[in-house]
């Protein structure tokens, strides 16, 4: 499988507050489809959702999304 | 679940959205299951039409046309707006933007070895252009139904 093109916090930031998917999603104004493809780095968000998400969880974007590190 | 959050626009946006790909995916076999249905007619067609053929060939346009404003749109026409930005939030987008480069791809294929046929043999119009309707509807929803149901399932 390919590497995510950017890692994120987002399932262990959301589990802290005890939110499920669907919470975060109600929060956020998206599907819960959108929140599981994230969680799961199948699909990149853009800034304003990487930020939406971020205020959503009272973090920062830096905190809750990173680009993978190199290997080797 | 109390009715309040149950009726809330993203519970109401999940719900149409299961509704929107189960439409999608049962009008799409439907949609290429019809066209067995004119391919039995094919013959009939190059004689003058009757008014039971007009419809049937008018009632296909206007299936092509609602299958692809369903695509285009994301659905939920006569939902609130707070529904509806829901219900085509960004991975929506995202798939229906990838639904349509499949969509592009299979007619611009089809359009080249149509091309390149039409040197060696007659291509007759009526048929081709249905040809290339029917796979400009079709590939795009079925990508559009994979996408959403594969995102839903596995992330």
């Amino acid at each position: 499988m390919a590497e995510p093109a950017l890692e994120n916090g987002l399932k262990a930031a959301r589990s802290r507050l005890g939110l499920t998917q669907a919470d975060l999603a109600e929060r956020v104004g998206v599907t819960r489809k959108t929140i599981n493809t994230v969680e799961n780095g199948v699909f990149v968000p853009s800034t304003v959702l990487a930020l939406r998400l971020a205020q959503a969880l009272d973090m920062t974007v830096e905190a809750l999304f990173w680009l993978p590190t190199r290997k080797g | 679940m109390d009715d309040k959050s149950d009726r809330s626009p993203a519970n109401i946006a999940e719900r149409l959205q299961a509704r929107r790909n189960r439409v999608l995916r049962v009008q799409a076999v439907l949609f290429l299951a019809w066209q067995g249905v004119f391919l039995s007619n094919l013959r009939g067609l190059h004689e003058p039409l009757r008014t039971v053929d007009h419809l049937q060939l008018s009632g296909f346009a206007l299936w092509a046309a609602a299958l692809l404003m369903l695509l285009a749109t994301g659905g939920g026409w006569w939902r609130s707006r707070a529904v509806r930005e829901i219900l085509d939030d960004e991975v929506t987008r995202a798939h229906r933007a990838s639904a349509f480069v499949w969509g592009y791809w299979a007619l611009a294929v089809a359009a080249l070895g149509l091309y390149l046929a039409a040197q060696i043999v007659a291509i007759p119009a009526f048929e081709t252009l249905h040809g290339l309707l029917t796979l400009g509807v079709i590939v795009p929803t079925l990508r559009f139904v994979f996408l959403d149901r594969h995102s839903e399932r596995h992330g």
